[in-house]
């Protein structure tokens, strides 16, 4: 998934060549083969029984990079997979009501803390007690696993200065657990016989990365597609909080970062700087959460309401596609047994731990 | 930050439409994100049918 994820808030900034001809011919191509591989998955979905179109669409994303590969002249379309699926979550917002949100905000949060807190400390701790894990790579382990997978990881990279090879690494083992809980949540789920707000709460809690999350959530039904993007949403808020945390910690003289990039202004001062937490701030957010309010309030009518959740699905679909293009199993097989057993441990736990606070909170 | 078309360090005046690509290129992914949504909102709101 070595997709645009160079800053939290994925800017072009290095882009060059803005003429508006050469920006459709370096696109272009790209993301009419996401399109032509979202009618597809479409398709097959349709003649599969039980399969979900997103699932499908990974699947194919998956196979078919790693088997034909893909052009070098479309990777520039396909990378754009993060944005269509930061715009289908905007539009998702058209069926979430503003009442739900409300009613059920309040366990919301404190489930998204509490398992975030949990998620953080126990990676921390079993990377450093238990596997003897670097500890600027069982700081962006815990930064993925916590809050919201290689974003998090490579949104804290700076604050622990981390070296490459430390985010490649961590990059590596979150998208491996991506890949499989992609698969196994929804599976599980059923076998367990979750509700819909229970599974869609429950993956959004513990899964990784935003997409795999919203596809688990959609694979299971749409309502919990729903749940778990919107609790999802509630943990990725939290990005710019733990930036600041580990730019606090490792700015402290004692921390051993004698390997991090030198000159790099780690000053508790800026940790929490209104400009820091807002750049790491996904204003994607603010869209969804104007959808919430601009829908529940009939703003937008009805019949424009059952054209945007068909047009989310088509994004998601696009998105997934490139998701899927975006996973060189080869690059997951380079990852290492250690921190692939730290995260297991740490998933498994907070994984049982959340479930049953989520039964308790929430009911069955 | 740049407001409007301006000429760059070679002289040249930038397009309105060079101009308004450059500024979505910097723009942060979820504004991206914000505005593709809102385009598709638009046409939906004007009623053009989106089979699924």
């Amino acid at each position: 998934m070595s997709d645009d994820e160079t800053s939290p808030g994925g800017r072009d900034a290095d882009a060059t060549g803005t003429s508006p001809l050469a920006v459709v011919r370096e696109v272009a191509p790209g993301v009419a083969f996401l399109v032509v591989l979202a009618v597809l998955a479409r398709v097959a979905s349709t003649l599969v029984p039980y399969a979900s179109a997103l699932v499908v669409a990974v699947a194919l994303g998956i196979v078919l990079t790693n088997t034909v590969g893909v052009p070098e002249r479309l990777q520039a379309g396909s990378s754009t997979h993060k944005l269509w699926l930061e715009a289908g979550i905007v539009l998702m917002g058209a069926r979430v009501s503003l009442g739900t949100l409300v009613d059920t905000g309040a366990q919301l949060a404190v489930l998204v803390v509490g398992i975030v807190a949990l998620t953080l400390v126990l990676v921390e701790v079993l990377a450093r007690g238990v596997f003897d894990v670097h500890r600027k790579l069982g700081s962006l382990l815990a930064a993925g696993a916590s809050v919201c997978g290689v974003s998090a990881a490579v949104g804290v990279a700076g604050s622990v200065r981390a070296t490459e090879e430390h985010v490649a690494y961590a990059a590596g083992t979150i998208l491996l657990f991506d890949v499989v809980t992609l698969f196994t949540y929804p599976a599980l789920g059923g076998v367990l016989g979750l509700s819909d707000r229970v599974f869609g709460v429950w993956a959004g809690l513990t899964m990784f990365s935003t997409g795999p999350v919203t596809a688990a959530g959609f694979a299971f039904s749409d309502a919990a597609g729903q749940w778990a993007t919107v609790t999802k949403l509630t943990r990725n808020l939290l990005l710019g909080v733990l930036v600041g945390a580990y730019s606090i910690r490792y700015a402290n003289p004692g921390s051993d970062d004698a390997d991090g990039a030198p000159g790099e202004d780690a000053s508790t001062a800026s940790a929490f700087s209104p400009r820091r937490l807002w750049d790491a701030f996904p204003k994607f957010v603010l869209g969804f959460f104007a959808v919430v309010v601009l829908t529940s309030t009939a703003v937008v009518s009805d019949a424009a309401t059952a054209q945007l959740t068909n047009a989310y699905r088509w994004l998601f679909l696009l998105a997934f596609v490139g998701l899927g293009l975006s996973v060189d199993v080869a690059d997951l097989r380079d990852t290492g047994v250690t921190p692939i057993a730290l995260l297991l441990t740490a998933l498994v736990t907070t994984s049982v731990v959340a479930l049953v606070a989520v039964r308790a909170l929430l009911g069955a | 930050m740049t407001t409007e078309p301006t000429a760059d360090d070679s002289g040249t005046v930038a397009s309105p439409l060079e101009w308004a690509v450059d500024r979505w290129r910097h723009l942060d992914r979820g504004w991206r994100a914000v505005a593709v949504a809102g385009i598709v909102t638009f046409i939906a709101q004007t009623g053009v049918p989106v089979p699924y």
